[in-house]
């Protein structure tokens, strides 16, 4: 009881810290009084501890598995593995809240304690934001979902935890998205600070740059691992359904890819910085508004919700956030004139700019099918809802324009290129996107979407491979360097923007499989009698037999399937399963993969008759799929190298004679 | 910015501005639906061209399932009322088919019954709490 009680009391303390950091500091500012200020920094550091305490104790009684606290006994259960015990910390709803608690305590707390230009007057703000929004969250936890509420009992065992759900890559996939929630709360905080402070250059976007590509990392990490989770265990054969809560993790994505991009423009020339301020100011309400989804139980999906006052907490504080950027906006509206206009109608000015409307159209798209029901109950009464075809059409052929984009950006001039220019560079690589096309259509694969997106991955590829060669070749000459040195060295030199172009690549290979997938899966449902056979692709597959088998806590009723290739060469066996539980939980499938680079094969047993042994199979051939998840990793990596810092002491004149022969 | 390009970007991003309109237009008109309760779905005789989506709890023991025909019949029932929807759907059955389970179905109402093309399983969210059954 002793470790609960101490989590309950500093939790509860916790409750009066947060709020007493957020009005030290506002009134600290206010007041000019650095001893308020002075105090604010030291009650970071007491709220920090208080959460950490807190976390520890619901850490401890996860993993003690003491049933008396309902948290516990809701999502843990004997012979839970140790790892998962641990995973419920932010399993469910009131572990969750705490865990981003505990996430926004930490965050505050190195901002809080790190130096940068501008730090002193920004700091005191910064921190009376953030604690605002951690006072919402402390109160909530409080008053609202406490894990440390007990039982009038305590169970012999508790409820345990969703089979569908212990997975390794289910316990990372929700830090993954908290984390990257999470982290757009600071350079949201500190853009509202610089527009107080009338602070409107650059500075803001230089600090709070990495918590900007880390916080990105982190929902695309988070974005994808779901994706595969979702492939792999749901056994529906596919990995994305446009479902609210896909989509509650999208937006936010949207939102900060176009700021990503803006921010740019707004580093080099000055401009867009109202744009700028407003792109971080949604991005961080539609990370609310996700969890608010997530958490609120507003719209039904295929996830199935929890529900409860949570919803409408979440949305008020949304609509109050948004009330309150908004107000900031306006009233420093006239502090966020830009330095420089736009000088030509084609630049790579004017390409961000198209970059950003396209992806605030996909996100508006996104958002407005998001909402659709509560929006036709609110004006005619019945709900209406829009399926994954409205996506479909919206979403994609925006991604391909976007793709596009990507594969013009480096070869358009800053400030001024003319049509002409821009169609010679871009000829050559055009007309080879055109032949593989080409190539690619006479082979059979004529999906027009498909085809679309190959032409514009062609092309991305083209163009940057020959921005990497011309640095290298250039830097070759100069230093008479190795090629792969000379590569290292060159990207060492410019990790921006060569961590750029990798996570383009890496984007383009994530799209060749989208497109693959999309366009090119086929998919046979069929009835078979043991001996039978089906052969879908370059594969033939010959069905056994089913076998059971007990496990702990469970049944397996497994079907036998050797994988034969169209010449006849065995390539092993497939058992594609169901488990039916001992404890009454509904039965699940588990999809048997076979997977080479190039093609996965899919198996779903779908329904058995135990008398003939006949068995219904749903089987997938899905092309390219692994290059999905390959062109996440590369992503990873290409954000890594951005992320890095650069060194600083570098041979200026060197680097300039390599620009010059560049 | 001289007069004539400042014309030119709004033109530019008004034409983007009406494509991604008009995308919009196009994907809502092929898929939207109704989404209406059970009771909803009987009493409001929807006309048997549009397409509405209801989701509901499986009845104990309603499901009937032909393999051979793979031909799928069950009952829906919805927390609003107590009536209940028979549902047809012809297609594979989903292995995590049983009693009490939550689906979602798509289809057209005809006679009281709901053809569906589209058949989808709730799946669980994140180490959700089952039935809340246990602490009262």
């Amino acid at each position: 009881m002793l470790v609960g009680d101490i989590g309950r009391a500093a939790l509860f303390l916790s409750m009066f810290v947060v709020p007493y950091v957020f009005l030290a500091s506002t009134f600290g500012v206010v007041t000019k009084n650095k001893r308020l200020q002075a105090s604010a920094k030291a009650a970071v550091v007491l709220q920090f501890v208080l959460v950490a305490i807190a976390s520890g104790a619901l850490i401890e009684l996860l993993v003690s598995l003491n049933f008396h606290y309902t948290y516990v006994a809701e999502y843990t259960s004997r012979g839970l593995e140790m790892l998962y015990r641990i995973a419920a910390f932010w399993g469910g709803d009131a572990g969750s809240l705490l865990f981003w608690l505990l996430i926004m305590s930490v965050y505050l707390l190195v901002v809080r304690f790190t130096t940068h230009e501008g730090s002193e007057q920004m700091h005191p703000i910064v921190t009376a934001i953030m604690a605002f929004v951690m006072t919402f969250f402390a109160v909530i936890i409080n008053r609202v979902a406490n894990p440390f509420d007990t039982l009038p009992y305590t169970p012999l065992n508790g409820n345990g935890l969703n089979a569908l759900l212990q997975n390794p890559g289910m316990t990372v996939h929700p830090v993954n998205l908290y984390l990257g929630y999470i982290g757009f709360l600071i350079p949201f905080a500190y853009a509202m600070a610089a527009l107080i402070l009338k602070r409107t250059d650059a500075t803001w976007l230089r600090v709070t740059r990495r918590w900007t590509l880390i916080s990105w990392l982190f929902l695309s990490c988070g974005i994808i691992y779901g994706a595969h989770w979702s492939y792999e265990e749901l056994g529906w054969g596919g990995y994305w359904s446009w479902d609210p809560i896909e989509n509650a993790a999208l937006m936010p994505w949207l939102a900060a890819t176009a700021f990503l991009h803006s921010a740019m423009i707004q580093e080099r020339k000055g401009m867009l910085k109202a744009w700028n301020v407003i792109l971080i100011s949604l991005t961080f309400l539609l990370t609310l508004f996700g969890t608010a989804l997530t958490r609120g139980g507003m719209l039904w999906s295929i996830h199935s919700f929890s529900n409860g006052p949570m919803g409408t907490l979440f949305m008020s504080f949304v609509g109050m956030m948004l009330i309150f950027s908004t107000v900031i906006i306006v009233w420093r509206f006239s502090y966020l004139k830009a330095d420089a206009k736009f000088e030509a109608i084609v630049s790579k000015e004017t390409g961000f700019l198209l970059n950003n409307v396209l992806f605030i159209g996909a996100l508006f798209a996104v958002f407005w099918g998001t909402v659709f029901p509560l929006v036709t109950e609110a004006v005619t009464g019945t709900q209406m809802m829009v399926s994954a075809p409205f996506y479909d059409t919206v979403v994609l052929p925006i991604g391909v324009v976007l793709i596009l984009l990507m594969a013009i950006g480096p070869v358009v001039a800053w400030r001024c290129s003319s049509l002409e220019n821009l169609g010679k560079s871009l000829l050559p690589p055009a007309i080879v996107a055109l032949i593989i096309v080409m190539v690619i259509f006479f082979l059979g694969y004529r999906n027009p979407l498909s085809l679309a997106s190959y032409f514009a991955a062609s092309f991305v590829v083209w163009t940057i491979l020959s921005e990497f060669w011309r640095g290298v070749n250039a830097r070759m000459r100069m230093t008479s360097e190795t090629a792969v040195i000379s590569l290292i060295r060159m990207i060492g030199k410019n990790r921006r923007r060569y961590g750029g172009y990798i996570v383009h690549l890496a984007v383009i290979v994530m799209v060749i499989g989208f497109a693959s997938t999309g366009g090119y899966s086929q998919q046979v449902t069929i009835n078979l009698r043991p001996g039978a056979s089906v052969a879908i692709g370059d594969y033939v597959l010959l069905y056994h037999g089913l076998q059971t088998s007990q496990k702990s806590g469970k049944v397996v009723l497994s079907a036998e399937m050797v994988v034969y290739t169209a010449q006849g060469n065995s390539l092993g066996v497939l058992q594609p399963a169901v488990e039916f539980y001992d404890n009454g939980q509904s039965p699940s499938s588990d999809m048997a993969l076979y997977s080479t680079p190039w093609t996965d094969l899919y198996i779903v047993l779908d329904g058995t008759d135990n008398q003939t042994g006949q068995a219904l199979f749903e089987v997938h051939l899905n092309p390219l799929v692994s290059f999905i998840w390959a062109g996440g990793y590369l992503y990873i990596v290409g954000t890594f190298v951005s992320l890095w810092p650069e060194k600083r002491r570098q041979d200026k004149a060197k680097r300039q004679v390599i620009k010059n022969a560049i | 910015m001289a007069k004539s390009l400042r014309v030119r970007l709004w033109l530019a991003f008004v034409l983007v501005i009406i494509v991604i309109a008009s995308l919009i237009g196009v994907g809502a008109a092929r898929s939207t639906s109704y989404y209406l309760t059970v009771q909803q779905a009987l009493t409001s005789n929807p006309s048997p061209f549009s397409t509405v989506t209801v989701s509901g709890n499986i009845v104990a023991n309603s499901v009937v399932w032909n393999s051979s025909t793979e031909a799928l019949q069950f009952a829906i029932k919805d927390k609003v009322g107590q009536q209940t929807l028979v549902v047809k759907y012809h297609g594979a059955r989903p292995q995590d088919f049983s009693n009490g389970w939550p689906v979602i179905v798509t289809g057209t109402m005809n006679a009281g019954t709901l053809t569906a093309t589209n058949l989808e399983i709730k799946c669980p969210s994140k180490y959700e709490a089952k039935a809340p059954t246990k602490n009262t």
